[in-house]
Order: structure tokens, then sequence, then C-alpha cells
């Protein structure tokens, strides 16, 4: 017979592993994308290449931030979870 | 994983000082010291290191100029200020013995504060109280909706940076628990440059966010 906490430590786990997945996949395909965007223009203009990985890596890092917070809400459940004391 | 929390060094009259607490006081003297060292001995023709320092200023400073045209200029040094703060805080850590500032959500959610708070010092002493008109500004209907963009700003600021770091260094911690030996310095580098783009990142936000403070139509 599984206890409340059990089953809350149990939900807290598997939502952080999806969240997790989810949140990678979104990122992905988001960063994929201005990569490609990003391959596109510099083979159209090779001459503005400083001024595309500038802009790229800063993007890249803004999607990348997007999964980051995820990853917090993750660490949170797993690390310090709130939910745990509750019941 | 006790690893995580920041550990309590000492305490003055029972308020717990933590290691980052620590940590940023010599990277703020780190940085006392380069700056005293290196302003030493300038001069028109400039060795190779001054011409360093002089191509990150005139980096940012370029793009303050892109931004908010000449007037920017006044805004470069805290922003490099805040850039060359966080760059060596999340550089510390490759030191043994030493976890960097920055991953402790107090020292970002600090400068955060600072960036944010400079945007409305910006905004006021250019417009005045008329800088409040910008939360009814398409429509007083988009009052709420102003007021929480502007709370979301620090939040996000302050979270990117600290999952950043925090999620680089879970992720050397596990590659070293499976695998310790050369594996994680591939890891470690990668965790070197984004520090690097997160500090950049962190002060071209302030940069942003000030712009947008004295901007005309904003």
């Amino acid at each position: 017979m599984l206890t409340s906490k059990a089953l809350v430590i149990i939900a807290s786990v598997i939502s952080a592993g999806f969240g997790m997945g989810i949140a990678v996949l979104g990122g992905a395909l988001g960063e994929g994308n201005a990569v490609s965007k990003a391959m596109e223009s510099l083979g159209r203009q090779p001459e503005a290449q400083s001024s595309i990985m500038t802009v790229l890596l800063l993007g890249l890092a803004f999607i990348e931030s997007l999964v980051i917070f995820m990853l917090v809400v993750a660490l949170v459940l797993i690390f310090v979870n709130p939910f745990v004391g509750m019941v | 994983m006790e690893e995580i929390a920041p550990r309590v060094v000492f305490s003055i009259f029972g308020i717990p000082v933590t290691d980052s607490v620590t940590t940023t006081w010599i990277v703020m003297l780190f940085i006392l010291f380069l700056g005293w060292v290196l302003s030493r001995s300038l001069s028109e023709r400039p060795s190779k290191i001054q011409s360093i320092l002089e191509s990150i200023i005139e980096f940012y400073e370029n793009i303050a100029v892109q931004i908010m045209g000449e007037e920017g200029k006044q805004f470069v040094p805290l922003a490099v200020s805040i850039g060359l703060f966080i760059l060596f805080s999340n550089w510390i850590e490759i030191i043994p013995g030493f976890n960097a500032p920055t991953r402790d959500l107090s020292t970002t959610i600090a400068l955060a504060i600072v960036a944010v708070s400079s945007t409305y010092v910006a905004g006021i002493k250019r417009k005045g109280l008329r800088y409040f008109k910008k939360y009814i500004e398409p429509n007083p209907i988009f009052l709420p909706i102003n007021i929480l963009e502007e709370l979301v700003r620090p939040i996000s600021l302050s979270f990117r940076l600290f999952g950043n770091i925090l999620g680089e260094e879970i992720v050397i911690a596990i590659l070293v628990m499976i695998v310790p030996l050369i594996l994680p310095i591939p890891m470690i580098l990668l965790g070197l440059f984004t520090g690097l783009i997160q500090a950049f990142i962190f002060s071209l936000l302030t940069l942003l966010y000030i712009a947008g403070a004295i901007g005309e139509e904003v």
C-alpha cells in the first residue's frame, strides 16, 4: 500500500522527468529552426558572418533560457519539494 | 544532494553568511585589484592587455550607441561592471574549493534588482513622472499586463543566470560520478563558454531595458 507521501514523491519525479523532456523537445525544435535560418543567411551573405554569429548565439541563449526555467522547476520538484512536507 | 544549497561559513549576530557571500567578496577584491593594476600603466601606445580591455569597452560602447544613440555611453560602465562581475563569478568555480556565487539564487536576484531598478532611475531621470505614463500607454486596459511584464523581468533575468550555472554544475557533478577521468573536461570547458555568454546576455539585457525606459516611443 502506497502512503500519500510516496504518491507525492512519485508524481513529482514523473512530472519533473516528463516536463524536462517536453521542454527540451520544444527548445531543440526552436534552436534547430534558428540555426538552419542562420546557415541559410550565412550562405546568402558570407560577409555578414560576425554579426550573424552574435545574433545567433544571443537568440540561442534566449531559447535555452526557457528550457532552463523548466530545469529550475524540475530541480525544485526533486530537491526541495514543497509538497512533501504538506501531506 | 546537500551540495546544491550554499554552505553556511559563519554567522554575524545570528545572520548566517554563506560561502556565496565570501566568494563574492573574493571576486570583488579580484576585480578591484585588476582594475587598480591595469589602470596604473595606461599609455597612448596600448600594451597587449590594455588593448584587450579597450576592445571590451569599445564593444559595449558600440552596442550602446547602436541601441540608444550617443547618450547610451553613460550606461556602459554599469553594463560592463555587471558583466565583468558575472563573468568572474561564473569562472571562479574552476578553481577547486570555490563555488560560483551565481549558482545561489540570492546573488542573481540581487543583480537583477540592481539592473531593473537602474532602468527606473534612468527613465525617471529622463522623463520625470511622465515615465509612469507608459503603463497605460496604448490603453488603460493594458495596465495589468504592463505591470506583469515589469514583474517578469527581474524573475526571468535572475532565473536564467541561476538555472544555467546550476544546471551546468549538476551535469558536471553527474559526469564526475559516472566517469571521473577526462570526460568531464569538455563539459567544464563548455561551462566556461556558457558563463561568458550568460554574462554578456545579462549586461546586454540591462542595456536593452534601459534603452526601453529612456526611449521616446516606448
